[in-house]
C-alpha cells in the first residue's frame, strides 16, 4: 500500500470512535402517521414525480378533502374543506417552516411561491386544525413543504418542459460542497399562454439558493434566499393589462443540539411581495349640469385609472426548544412577527399599515405505554388587530395492537384578520374641474357632490374591530398498517364548527362616496363593501385513503372524501347569498387514484385519476341580489398519464418524460363563466367586459432532464 | 520535547499553573526513581500505554485498563504528530500498548524490544501497516471492526433475512469484498456491493444502491463513511425510507438505524485477557483479534419514522450470542 494510503488510514479509527454531527434530529424526522395528533397526508418524491404536476396546488389534488382549481391559467387555488375564494386564506402554507401566507390580501398566492418543484423533498399536509404546532392561521389545514437539503443536490441538473399552451419551462440547479458547507443554487423560468379563453399568460423567472453549514457536531446553520419576477395576464381580455409581481425572501435557521434530549433552534425570515395590478378605468365625458342660480356648469371630462400597487413585508423571529425522550416529547417556543403592508388607494393616510403579532406555544406528547399516547398543545397569540387568542388541542391515540390505531382529537384555532380586512379604505378619487381646468364652483359642489370638488368612488371601507375567525374541530381517526406495513389505511371522521367568518357585506355607509351613478357611468361601484364577521358554519364528513406499496415497482394510492357544510348568518348585514356560497364551497364527493409502476430498464408509468362532484368557489362575480344555483365548477373527471424513461451514461442521468393531462374531458375547475343572470342560469358574458372561465383542456407536455456531476 | 511521568497522563495544553505542578510532579518522580530505582518486581509486569493526547475514547480505555490490570504497573506516554520515540525509555517496559493508529505507527516504525498490543485501530489500518504480518510473539492487535458474521446475524435479528442488503465499498474496504459476499451468502442474505473509488461519486452510487435494496450496511472506509459524508448518506437513505446500519454509537446518534460496536470497557476487558495470556505463555494467541465483547444500539426515533418495529437491544444481543454459540 502506498504511503498516501497509509496516511489516509491514519486516524481511520476516528470514524468508529469520534463524534458525528446529528443529522436526523427530531425536527428532520417525520412523525409516524399513526402518532400524529391530526390526520396527515404525505406527498413524497415518488408521488411528486409521478404526478407530472407543474404547480404545488396540482400536487394537493392528491390530498383527500382538498379542492384545487384554476381561477385563471396563472392563478391556481387550493383549499381544504371549501370556504375559499381566489385567495386560499383558511389554510396555512409553510416552506421549511417559513409561512408564505400573504399579510396583504390574505392567503396564499401559489403562483408566486419561490420554489422549483424539483427542489421539493416532500409535502406534509396536516389535514386539520393544528395551530399549537404550526402557528396562527393553521385553520383548516397546514401544507408544510420541505425542500431538500443542499447536500442532497450535489452536481448539476438541467431540465426543460415544453408543451400545450406555449409552455416553456426551464430549470437549472447546481450544488456542491466546500468543507462543512453545502450549497445549492437554482434558477428557473416558467412560461405559458394560460387558458384558451382568457388573457392569463405567465412569464416568471426565479432564483433561489440554499446553504447548509455544519458549524460543529452540535450546531448547524441553514440559510436560504430567493427572488422571483413575474408578469401575468390579468384575466380580462383587454390588452396591455398585466399583473407585475416581484417577490423575495431570506431565511436563516440555527439549530443547536444540547444533548440527545434537548435541542434549540432560532429562525428568522423575511418575505417581500409587491404586486402591481390594473383594476379598472372610469371614463367620464364632459357634461353640463343645471344649477338653480348659476344656470348650469360645464364639468370637464376625466379618465380615472385604478392601478393597485400592494407591497407587503413580513419579518418573523422564532425561538424553539425541543425535549425528547422515548416517553416524552415537548416542543415549546416564542415568536414575534411584524407585517407591513403598503398600498396606495387601499389604506388611509400614507397607505401603510402594520400588525405586530406575538406568539407563545407548547405542544407535547406523553407515551403512557405501547397502547396509549397522549398529545396536548396550546398557543397563545396576541396581535394588533384582534387582541389575544388561544388555540388549544388535545389528542388521544390508542394503539389497539401494532397494526391498528385509533385517534381522537379536539382542537381550537383562529384566523387573524389581515390588514386588508381590518383597514381597507379602497377608493378612487379625482378633483373635478370646469370650463377647461378651472376650479368647480361652490354651487355645483353643494348641489351634486356633497360640498366638495373631490369626486370619490368608494369600493371597500372596513369598519374595523374584526374578531378573529374561530374553529372548533373534533376528529376521530383510524389507521391500519397491514400486509407487513405495505398497506396503509387512513380514515378520518370529522365535525368542525367555525364562527366569526369574515366576508364582505354590501351597502355600508361610505361617508365620502359622492359618486352618483345617475350622473356618471362607466364601471363604478354603486355601493361600498365592508368586511365583517358574518357567518358560522358546521362541517362534517369522512375521508379515507389507502397507500399500498405492493413492491418497489408498484404502488397504488387512492382516496375518497365526503363533506357536508351548513352555514348560518350571525350578522344582520350578512350577504344572504353567502349562505349558499359557503354550503357549496366544497364538493360533496371527491375521489382520486394514483397508480405508479416502474418497469425494467428504468421505465416508469403513472396514472392519476380524479373525480370531483360539483361545487362553487366563494367569489363568483355578479350581483348579490340572487343566488348561484349553477355551481361553476361542474362535476368533472380528470385523467392524467405520465411515462418516463431514464438513461445512464456513467455518472450522467438523462430522463425523458411525456405527460398527458385531462384525457377524459375538458372541464372547468373554477369558473365556467364569470356571469350568471337573474334567472340563475349561466350566460355568455357581455362582449368586451369579461370572458369565459379557465378551460382545462387536453394537454401534452414533454420533459427532458440531465443530471451530471 | 515530551514530558513524561509514571502516574499521570500529560495534557498538551498547559496553563502556567498546570505547568508548574507538572514540573513539581516531574521532579518528585525523578527523585523517586533516583532514590528507589524501578520498583517493578519480576512478577509485577510494567506496561506502557502509548496514546494520543486529548482523545476521550483513549482516556476511557486507559482508565479501564488501569483498573482491570491493577496488579500491573501502568504508565502512559502521550504523543502527537511530532513525537519521536525515546527507544531506551520504551525498552524498559514489559509490554507496549498502543491506542490509535498514530501510536501504532510510531511504535511500528521504531525498532523496540517489548511485545506490542495495538488497540483502537481498524482492520484497514492493520493491513496498511502490515501489523498482522509481524511475529505474533511480539505483536498483536485488537481491531475495532466487528466480525462480518456477527454483523449479518445482527441484521437478521433486526430486519429479518428476507431483505436485500446494499453495501457501498470504497478504495480501502473493497479489499474485503469477497469476504463480505461470502459471509452474506452464508448468512442467507442477498447482497449487492458497489465500489466507489472517489468521494465525488458517493451520492450517485449510493442512490443506485438504495433503488435496488432494502437496507444499507455501512462498511468502514475513511473515503466513504466519514464525518463529512455522514450528512449526505444519512439524509439520502432516510429520504428513501432505507435504513442504514452503522458501525459506531455516534453513527446511530447521528441518525443511523442501528449499530453493533464495542464499548471501551469491552475492549479493555478483551485487552486484559490478551495481556494475561501473553504473560502466561510469553506469546500472543493470535496475530490479531476481532472484538469478542460487543454492544448494540438502536435509534427508536428513526425506526419509528421509517415504520420499523425493533427488538430491544438486550434481546438483540441475546439472539446474536445464541447464533455465535452454535
Amino acid at each position: 500500500m502506498a504511503a498516501s494510503d497509509t496516511d489516509m488510514l491514519m486516524g481511520a479509527e476516528e470514524d468508529f470512535l469520534g463524534e458525528m454531527p446529528i443529522v436526523l434530529s427530531a425536527t428532520r424526522l417525520t412523525q409516524p402517521l399513526n402518532e400524529s395528533p391530526v390526520a396527515m397526508t404525505v406527498i413524497d418524491r415518488e408521488m411528486i414525480e409521478a404526478s407530472g404536476a407543474r404547480s404545488i396546488p396540482d400536487l394537493l389534488r392528491l390530498v383527500p378533502g382538498f379542492q384545487v382549481g384554476y381561477f385563471d391559467g396563472n392563478t391556481p387555488v387550493a383549499t381544504y374543506h371549501g370556504h375559499s375564494d381566489e385567495n386560499s386564506k383558511r389554510i396555512q402554507v409553510l416552506i421549511d417552516g417559513r409561512s408564505v401566507y400573504l399579510p396583504s390580501l390574505a392567503g396564499i398566492q401559489w403562483q408566486d411561491l419561490i420554489i422549483g418543484i424539483d427542489d421539493i423533498d416532500r409535502v406534509e399536509v396536516s389535514r386539520g386544525t393544528n395551530a399549537s404546532s404550526y402557528g396562527n392561521n393553521s385553520f383548516f389545514a397546514v401544507v408544510s413543504i420541505f425542500t431538500r437539503q443542499a447536500i442532497e443536490d450535489h452536481g448539476h441538473k438541467i431540465k426543460a418542459v415544453v408543451g400545450s399552451h406555449e409552455t416553456k419551462d426551464g430549470y437549472y440547479r447546481f450544488g456542491g460542497q466546500h468543507d462543512d458547507l453545502d450549497y445549492r443554487v437554482t434558477v428557473g423560468t416558467k412560461n405559458d399562454d394560460g387558458t384558451d379563453l382568457l388573457n392569463d399568460y405567465t412569464e416568471a423567472d426565479y432564483l433561489s439558493y440554499r446553504l447548509d453549514f455544519q458549524i460543529d457536531n452540535n450546531n448547524n446553520l441553514s440559510y436560504q434566499g430567493g427572488l422571483k419576477d413575474a408578469l401575468y395576464g390579468d384575466h380580462e381580455p383587454l390588452p396591455d393589462h398585466d399583473i407585475e409581481v416581484a417577490s423575495a425572501f431570506q431565511w436563516l435557521k440555527w439549530e443547536r443540539h444540547l444533548s440527545n434530549k434537548h435541542s434549540l433552534s432560532l429562525q428568522y425570515y423575511y418575505n417581500y411581495h409587491n404586486q402591481e395590478e390594473f383594476i379598472k378605468t372610469i371614463t367620464a365625458p364632459a357634461l353640463t349640469l343645471p344649477l338653480p342660480i348659476a344656470g348650469s356648469v360645464d364639468i370637464d371630462g376625466f379618465t380615472l385609472d385604478s392601478t393597485l400597487n400592494i407591497e407587503s413585508e413580513r419579518h418573523d423571529l422564532e425561538f424553539n426548544h425541543r425535549y425528547s425522550t422515548d416517553q416524552f416529547r415537548l416542543v415549546s417556543g416564542l415568536s414575534a412577527r411584524l407585517d407591513i403592508v403598503n398600498a396606495n388607494e387601499v389604506f388611509d393616510e400614507d397607505g401603510t399599515q402594520q400588525n405586530w403579532l406575538y406568539r407563545a406555544f407548547s405542544h407535547g406528547e406523553y407515551r403512557h405505554d405501547q397502547a396509549w399516547l397522549f398529545n396536548a398543545g396550546l398557543m397563545i397569540e396576541n396581535n394588533d388587530i384582534s387582541g389575544t387568542d388561544l388555540s388549544p388541542r388535545i389528542a388521544i391515540i390508542r394503539n389497539l395492537n401494532e397494526n391498528h390505531t385509533l385517534r381522537f382529537s379536539a382542537s381550537q384555532a383562529t384566523r387573524t384578520p389581515v390588514l386588508w380586512e381590518e383597514h381597507a379604505n379602497y377608493r378612487l378619487s379625482t378633483v373635478l374641474t370646469q370650463d377647461g381646468g378651472n376650479p368647480l364652483i361652490q354651487e355645483a359642489q353643494d348641489t351634486y357632490f356633497g360640498g366638495t370638488d373631490v369626486l370619490t368612488n368608494q369600493f371597500v371601507i372596513s369598519s374595523g374591530d374584526l374578531e378573529s375567525e374561530e374553529i372548533t374541530s373534533l376528529e376521530f381517526g383510524y389507521i391500519a398498517q397491514l400486509l407487513n406495513n405495505k398497506l396503509l389505511v387512513d380514515v378520518k371522521l370529522f365535525k368542525d364548527h367555525t364562527d366569526e367568518l369574515i366576508r364582505l357585506v354590501d351597502d355600508v355607509f361610505a361617508p365620502d362616496d359622492n359618486f352618483d351613478t345617475s350622473i356618471y357611468s362607466g364601471d363604478p361601484s354603486a355601493v361600498a363593501d365592508d368586511f365583517q364577521n358574518t357567518y358560522k358554519t358546521d362541517l362534517k364528513g369522512i375521508e379515507a385513503s389507502i397507500d399500498y406499496h405492493h413492491s418497489k415497482d408498484l404502488r397504488i394510492y387512492a382516496y375518497y372524501a365526503y363533506i357536508n357544510i351548513d352555514a348560518e348568518a350571525i350578522n344582520p348585514l350578512a350577504n344572504p347569498a353567502d349562505e349558499r356560497r359557503f354550503e357549496v364551497s366544497a364538493p360533496t364527493n371527491s375521489y382520486g387514484l394514483m397508480l405508479i409502476k416502474h418497469w425494467p430498464e428504468h421505465l416508469s408509468t403513472s396514472l392519476n385519476y380524479f373525480r370531483i362532484s360539483d361545487m362553487d368557489w366563494m367569489d363568483r362575480t355578479g350581483s348579490s341580489s340572487f343566488y348561484y344555483n349553477d355551481k361553476s365548477a361542474q362535476p368533472y373527471s380528470k385523467l392524467d398519464l405520465k411515462i418516463s424513461k431514464a438513461y445512464f451514461y456513467g455518472q450522467k442521468k438523462l430522463n425523458i418524460a411525456l405527460t398527458l393531462q385531462n384525457l377524459l374531458e375538458d372541464f372547468y375547475d373554477y369558473n365556467k363563466t364569470r356571469y350568471t343572470d337573474a334567472s340563475l342560469t349561466t350566460v355568455a358574458p357581455p362582449s368586451g367586459i369579461s370572458s369565459y372561465g379557465s378551460l382545462q383542456d387536453q394537454r401534452v407536455y414533454f420533459e427532458a432532464s440531465l443530471m451530471f456531476d | 520535547m515530551l514530558e513524561f511521568n509514571r502516574t499521570i497522563s500529560v495534557q498538551q495544553k498547559h496553563s502556567v499553573n498546570l505547568r508548574y505542578w507538572l514540573m513539581r510532579l516531574f521532579t518528585i518522580t525523578l527523585i523517586s526513581v533516583l532514590l528507589f530505582g524501578r520498583t517493578v518486581s519480576a512478577q509485577e509486569h510494567s506496561l506502557l500505554i502509548v496514546t494520543q493526547a486529548n482523545k476521550s475514547f483513549s482516556t476511557s480505555i486507559s482508565q479501564h485498563l488501569e483498573s482491570s490490570l491493577a496488579d500491573l504497573n501502568i504508565s502512559t506516554y502521550n504523543i502527537d504528530n511530532r513525537t519521536t520515540l525515546n527507544k531506551n525509555l520504551v525498552n524498559q517496559y514489559d509490554m507496549i500498548i498502543t491506542l490509535g493508529s498514530l501510536a501504532a505507527k510510531l511504535i511500528h516504525d521504531t525498532d523496540i524490544q517489548p511485545p506490542v498490543l495495538n488497540l483502537l485501530i481498524t482492520e484497514g489500518t492493520l493491513k496498511a501497516l502490515k501489523l498482522s504480518h509481524n511475529n505474533k510473539n511480539k505483536q498483536t492487535a485488537l481491531i475495532l471492526n466487528q466480525p462480518l458474521k456477527r454483523q449479518f446475524s445482527f441484521i437478521k435479528h433486526l430486519l429479518g433475512t428476507n431483505i436485500s442488503i446494499g453495501s457501498l465499498l470504497g478504495p480501502y474496504s473493497s479489499t474485503f469484498k469477497n469476504e463480505i459476499l461470502q459471509s452474506a451468502k452464508q448468512s442467507g442474505f442477498k447482497i449487492n456491493v458497489v465500489t466507489t473509488m472517489h468521494e465525488d461519486q458517493l451520492i450517485s452510487s449510493l442512490s443506485k444502491l438504495i433503488e435496488n435494496n432494502d437496507m444499507i450496511l455501512a462498511i468502514p472506509d475513511p473515503v466513504i463513511f466519514n464525518r463529512k459524508s455522514i450528512r449526505g448518506i444519512l439524509l439520502l437513505t432516510y429520504r428513501n425510507n432505507t435504513p442504514i446500519i452503522g458501525f459506531s454509537k455516534s453513527y446511530v446518534n447521528a441518525g443511523a438505524l442501528a449499530a453493533i460496536y464495542s464499548e471501551p470497557e469491552q475492549i479493555s476487558r478483551q485487552a486484559s485477557e490478551i495481556i494475561d495470556y501473553y504473560f502466561k505463555h510469553n506469546r500472543y494467541e493470535k496475530s490479531f483479534f476481532q472484538p469478542k465483547y460487543f454492544s448494540v444500539i438502536t435509534n427508536n426515533k428513526v425506526a419509528k419514522a421509517l415504520d420499523i418495529t425493533l427488538k430491544s437491544e438486550r434481546d438483540l444481543i441475546e439472539a446474536i450470542n445464541k447464533d455465535e454459540s452454535k
